[in-house]
């Protein structure tokens, strides 16, 4: 068969059932094209054929004969097209593993539109549909709808030289970004898993002999990771192949035959709690998973609840607080608001899945792998397989999205190493999109039983809450810290409680347990404020015990959209807008002991360290902080991330990325500047130099950076961040393998959110979300909008579409395709306006602060305050999907429902 | 295995299941759960095509959904059809599949989709949905099956009473293609070797408007929860005919018959659309999964209805 590639002739023999996305990953090793959903949904896969788009993963490879396929390598960094430059230069990406599908389908667009309409500016609907084929899990997509408007209408035609935010811009934009899902070494095998088909069994037997007999098998190892021989959730890893194809793999483990004695087994969080429901773990010693990024600490076990001692901390006169809620209703100067609370288990679904590539030779260990943890995953390996440190090196110079499912020694991992033990072969484990979605990760279910107090002249009284968290077999939502934490001051008994049950594992997701709590303080807060009658964000300064908010509620308050909201429940006819506030409040995190190391080389400036980037803008961070301090442009600056070898930087979780390394980088480049001055008063015998814009200037003139570079004597610099002193709370504590200090003054946000709701079809739109963030310096601008943007658009997903769903027959879950398990579309974005109050936190160094999850917090709460005052009708329970807003509207709730309370 | 036809003839001899534009199978072999033969007709001669004759208009079975979505013939002639076809999937999806596959596709119930299950599609002998969690469902106990029918164009072909050239059997009715819902194993009534090779739609109707409409949680490219196809021909502001028909209610594409003699001699009114939708729900018993499905199905016909009567004929549908 004969097809033509990127212009050449290709002639090949495909298989019956294969698909253009293996022509083109596997057989021509053109990784620009990515395999993600495998379904037709997401359109990473998106490819040029004869001038059209179509999805080369759902494309019978039989469909390329005589055809011409164009694919992201066609538009390599001397050819860009205008839509390249313009996804560069308007930041339309992240992590950039949807980029390159994004981008064929928008010079697809860009030029069919001008064929019909020249240079006129398509609107954001004509943009929206012609990309409605694509999804963006970092939610990029702002900078896509400016990208593909402003490139059509012919921004970036005449423009050669693209400066972009982002250093890594342009192998995102070109697809020579290699991913670990990219990675190719010859003589790799393919890995995969064989997971338990039910959701609690006793393995008996597992009988490998058939697979293992299988020509092309290399080996089978076993997975299973329980002292009791026990599966507890379908899809748990049972046993692990290694063989020379895919193919030959997913038979091989239809040829494993396991023998099960199945158990009882707890589906629901409510199932699990009811008396006599069986026991997810029915052994004297439990051993959970843990889904949070802190210690388990330790806890009372109660069938399949557990009760964390922690507790007793979080609580302030918890006696006090119980009995004012108790008498709330019989005391006519008090407001009491009481209701159960429910938010969804949400799915990371990182575009690129979870994927590692291990080689086990004499003395070495090598892997390749999607992690947010470089440094820590190399010292938990070597401590795993009883290697020297030195022995192990963890690469991921690009991570297609992590959102804190990619932390530590990961199953994926275990399987590739395991595999590679045994056959001492390079092998490579990717998740497919049902294992991501399974096992991949999510942010814990929970339900909440929530009280709040206040007279009638708005004073708070007190609170009580009551937080299950349902993390699967895994334990550790942590509700109740971010209540307690938030509106001090008062009485408040605040409580977190794990219930287990038989699904996979919850792991951390951008900002832990933070939107659960804030979904359930600010809607009970901002129902508060209507029964009172007061302004919600009037109350809310009131209660604040933080100044970082205060400009932000007179921000909020200068909005003409603020200040012309109608009452609730008052806009008539089938269309209701409304308007809703929420605010977030965060941890403000950092590693002390972060490292980065700059140097000099003839070429220019390199800086390493041992962090990773996963479209978070690290690598831009750090570039910028350098550049700046040379007076060079970030994209002269060579960033070297995600390798192990390097000096250890900080991991990509709690958002501390750039509190960790922008000052370390800052000072490091300034090190170095002196050493060069030194260098260049003592080698070339320069007079009175010093440095500025971008170079030296001496007695007898001017010496540029590159030539400074390229003159003198490497040097390097190594800085590492340290404390802030006194301030930090853990600073002096053992920060334990992730490494965390915190510093006692939290961070904060203030949002609003504007939504329409079609009360005829249960439809929620969002029309625009105010985002005000105090997080103290902003040190890129542009990327820390970005990362705003996507945190509102996850938040959104979270809202009103995502939810995991499983069978209760099996366990088994159900919403596994990116079709069944609903991510924003670029047709659902709305306006997002950004405001930083910057400063606040003049004693941090570098005095800049994470925004990642403090981003996240209060988008729900702001939607569902919206959607509130637009109706009436107050949700209690997200996702807002049309069934749930439809019975929402056909039935007032009680105003007050039935007390509980828990003790000990 | 594979067998790339080149006759029309060959189809019937070669075993398998066929694969046109492949956006369904592909999937289904992917996942595993389908693992017969391939029947490639993509190759096949002279089925990519819209031609119009006085007695109606003929499409071939491989013509692309999207071709059906953008011909002036079906935009200006028969625009409930191509409302669906504008609107169904994804931009690069209506590229790829073929009117035959479209309306020849399996269901989308997560159930049959997911290797774990087995079910009466699968060889199996029950439906796990109907016990399990599957908000997705249909609305009315129609079968077996609870899965609701898939096909946006065979819902649209409902309405237009259109007829199929089927190999070996010769011209049927769509109606027949989908038969009445009973048989749980199948999503169409076509034996292995069967192949629909064209659709013949009636002649174009004098003033005739067409309404479409999906139901979904998102603004674009959503599997709908319900969706419906509209047909008035209108003589001034009065109806003189109407189809309805709509998907995601039950597990075949059903027609409204009493929802359309509501219709005719009214004017296009927001109170008319809302008193013959009433009628589509009225003394049904939806299952207990999916009771909310029963007012989306009258707001998604108002809506249909709505944009019939308002949509500007021949230009594009924009949800
Ligand atoms: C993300 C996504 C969203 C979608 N949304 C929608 C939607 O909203 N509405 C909708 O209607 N569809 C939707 N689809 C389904 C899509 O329309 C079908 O996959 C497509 O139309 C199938 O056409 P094909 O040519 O690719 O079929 P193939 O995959 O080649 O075949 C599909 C089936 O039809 C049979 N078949 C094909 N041609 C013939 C023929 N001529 N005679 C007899 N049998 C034949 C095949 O044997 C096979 O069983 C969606 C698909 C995806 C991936
Ligand atoms: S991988 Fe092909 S559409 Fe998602
Ligand atoms: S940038 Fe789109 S998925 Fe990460």
């Amino acid at each position: 068969m004969k097809t033509t590639i990127n212009g050449q002739e290709y002639k090949f023999d495909p298989r019956a059932d294969e698909s253009a996305i293996e022509v083109l990953r596997e057989r021509k090793q053109l990784t620009g094209t990515k395999l993600v959903c495998g379904a037709g949904v997401c359109g990473a896969c998106t490819v040029l054929v004869d001038g059209t788009p179509m999805t080369a993963c759902l494309l019978p490879a039989h469909a390329l004969e005589g055809k011409s396929v164009q694919t992201i390598e066609a538009h390599g960094p001397d050819q860009l097209h205008p839509v390249q430059k313009a996804f560069m230069a308007h930041d339309a990406l992240q992590c950039g593993f949807c980029t390159p599908g994004f981008i064929i389908e928008a010079i697809a667009f860009y030029d069919s539109w001008r064929k019909e309409h020249g240079k006129k500016e398509p609107d954001r609907d004509e943009v929206a549909l012609a990309l409605s084929g694509h999804l963006c899990r970092c939610g990029a997509y702002v900078g896509i709808y400016k990208a593909v408007q402003r490139a059509v209408a012919g921004d970036f035609d005449e423009v050669s030289e693209i400066e972009s935010p982002r250093v890594e811009a342009l192998a995102k934009v070109t697809g020579q970004a290699r991913y670990t899902a990219d990675v190719h070494v010859p003589g790799m095998l393919t890995g995969r898993i064989l997971g338990s088909k039910h959701a609690h069994a006793r393995i008996v037997r597992i009988d490998i002999s058939a697979a293992v007999a299988m020509e092309g098998v290399k080996a089978v190892v076993e997975m299973l990771e329980d002292k009791y021989k026990v599966a507890r959730y379908v899809g748990q890893p049972l046993a692990a192949v290694a063989a020379i194809s895919e193919e030959i793999a997913a038979e091989a483990l239809e040829k494993i035959t396991v023998e099960y004695e199945v158990l009882p087994f707890v589906d629901s969080l409510d199932e699990a709690l009811k008396p006599g429901a069986a026991l997810v773990y029915p052994e004297s010693s439990k051993n959970p998973p843990n889904a949070s990024e802190g210690p388990i600490p330790p806890g009372k076990w109660e069938g399949n609840l557990r009760k964390p001692y922690l507790n007793l901390m979080m609580t302030t006169w918890p006696g006090k607080a119980r009995r004012i809620v108790k008498e709330a209703g019989q005391d006519e100067n008090l407001v009491l608001v009481q209701r159960t609370y429910r938010t969804p288990g949400q799915t990371h679904t990182s575009l690129e899945p979870h994927c590692a590539v291990a080689h086990w030779q004499e003395g070495s260990l090598t892997v390749h792998v999607s992690t947010q943890t470089v440094a820590p995953l190399a010292r938990e390996l070597a401590k795993y397989y009883k290697l020297n440190r030195e022995q192990v090196t963890v690469l991921s110079e690009y991570v297609g999205g992590a959102f804190g499912s990619k932390q530590g020694f990961t199953t994926e991992t275990r399987a590739a190493v395991e595999l590679s033990r045994v056959t001492k072969a390079p092998v490579k484990v990717v998740y497919d999109r049902m294992e991501e979605m399974t096992i991949g990760g999510y942010r814990p279910l929970t339900k909440s039983d929530f009280s709040i107090v206040a007279d009638k002249q708005g004073n708070l009284k007190a609170m009580t809450g009551y937080f299950y968290g349902d993390c699967g077999v895994a334990v550790q939502s942590q509700c109740a810290p971010w209540v307690r934490f938030t509106y001090t001051g008062v009485p408040k008994d605040v409580k977190d409680f794990d219930v287990v049950t038989n699904a996979a594992f919850a792991k951390p997701f951008r900002a832990p347990s933070g939107p659960a709590s804030f979904w359930v303080l600010e809607s009970a807060m901002d129902e508060l404020a209507h029964r009172l009658g007061k302004s919600p964000v009037a109350l809310r300064r009131h209660w604040d015990d933080s100044t970082i908010r205060m400009p932000l509620y007179d921000w909020i308050e200068s909005l003409p959209a603020w200040q012309k909201r109608g009452e609730a429940g008052a806009s008539a006819g089938r269309f209701k807008t409304g308007i809703g506030v929420a605010i977030g409040n965060w941890f403000n995190i950092y590693f002390s002991q972060a490292k980065v190391e700059v140097a000099t080389t003839p070429g220019g400036l390199v800086v390493r360290t041992a962090a990773q980037d996963m479209g978070n803008g690290l690598r831009s961070v750090v570039a910028k902080a350098v550049a700046e301090e040379f007076g060079v442009s970030p994209l002269t600056v060579d960033v070297q991330l995600g390798n192990s070898e390097y000096v250890e930087g900080p991991v990509s979780t709690g958002s501390r990325g750039t509190n960790s390394i922008y000052q370390p980088s800052v000072e490091a480049a300034r090190k170095v500047k002196e050493k060069l001055l030194a260098n260049a008063a003592s080698t070339l015998g320069l007079k009175d130099p010093h440095w500025e814009n971008g170079g030296i200037f001496h007695e007898k003139g001017f010496l540029p950076a590159a030539e400074v570079f390229r003159q003198l004597p490497a040097v390097s610099v190594v800085e590492k961040r340290g404390g802030n002193g006194l301030f930090d709370v853990l600073g002096m504590m053992p920060s334990g393998e992730l490494g965390a200090n915190i510093v006692p003054k939290m961070t904060g946000s203030v949002f609003m959110a504007q939504v329409e709701v079609d009360t005829l079809l249960g439809r929620v739109k969002v029309q625009k979300v105010w985002a005000g963030m105090a997080n103290g310096k902003i040190v890129n601008p542009e990327l820390a909008q970005s990362q705003v943007y996507g945190a509102v658009i996850q938040g959104m997903g979270y809202a009103l579409y995502e939810e995991r769903i499983s069978d209760p027959a099996t366990g088994t879950l159900l919403t596994v395709g990116m079709e069944d398990y609903r991510i924003p579309g670029i047709g659902d974005i709305p306006e997002i306006e950004v405001h930083f109050h910057e400063g606040g936190f003049e004693s941090v160094k570098g005095e800049a602060c994470g925004l990642s999850e403090l981003s996240f917090l209060a988008v729900a709460p702001a939607i569902g305050n919206a959607v509130f005052n637009a109706t009436g009708w107050r949700p209690t329970e997200i996702p807002m999907r049309p069934h749930r807003v439809l019975e929402g509207l056909s039935m007032a709730l009680p105003q007050v429902q039935e007390a509980k309370s828990v003790e000990y | 295995m594979i067998t790339l036809v080149e006759n029309i003839t060959d189809v019937a001899k070669a075993p398998g299941e066929i694969r046109a534009g492949g956006t369904d199978l592909q999937e289904r072999l992917r996942s595993r759960i389908s693992r017969s033969p391939i029947v490639d007709i993509s190759r096949l001669p002279g089925l990519k095509s819209i031609e119009h004759y006085a007695e109606g208009t003929t499409l071939g079975a491989l013509t692309k959904v999207a071709d059906l979505g953008r011909h002036p013939h079906i935009m200006n002639n028969y625009p409930a059809l191509a409302m669906p076809a504008q609107l169904l999937a994804t931009p690069q999806i209506r590229e790829m599949a073929t009117l035959g596959g479209v309306l020849c596709q399996r269901n989308r119930c997560w159930y049959y989709r997911n290797p774990h299950f087995s079910c009466y599609k699968k060889g199996g002998d029950g439906c796990p949905a109907r016990a399990g969690n599957y908000e997705l469902g249909t609305c009315v106990d129609s079968g077996p099956c609870i899965a609701p029918h898939p096909s946006s164009v065979g819902l649209a072909l409902l309405t237009y009473d259109a007829e199929l050239e089927v190999t070996g059997r010769g011209r049927i009715n769509v109606t027949d293609l989908y038969g009445d819902g009973s048989d749980p194993t199948h999503d169409h009534t076509l034996q292995p070797g069967e192949m629909i090779t064209h659709v013949y739609l009636p002649p174009a109707a004098a003033h005739e408007r067409g309404g479409y409409h999906r139901l979904m949680s998102r603004a674009l490219a959503e599997w709908p929860l319900v969706e419906v196809v509209v047909r008035l021909m209108l003589d001034g502001d009065t109806i003189s005919q109407a189809k309805v028909a709509i998907n995601g209610m039950a597990n075949i594409p059903l027609r409204l018959p009493a929802v359309e003699d509501n219709l005719i001699g009214k004017k296009t009114t927001d109170q008319v659309f809302e008193a013959a939708a009433a009628i589509a729900t009225k003394g049904i018993v939806p299952l207990p999964q999916t009771a909310y499905k029963v007012g989306m199905i009258r707001s998604g016909i108002v809506a249909a209805m709505t944009t019939a009567r308002d949509h500007t004929p021949g230009e594009k549908l924009m949800l």
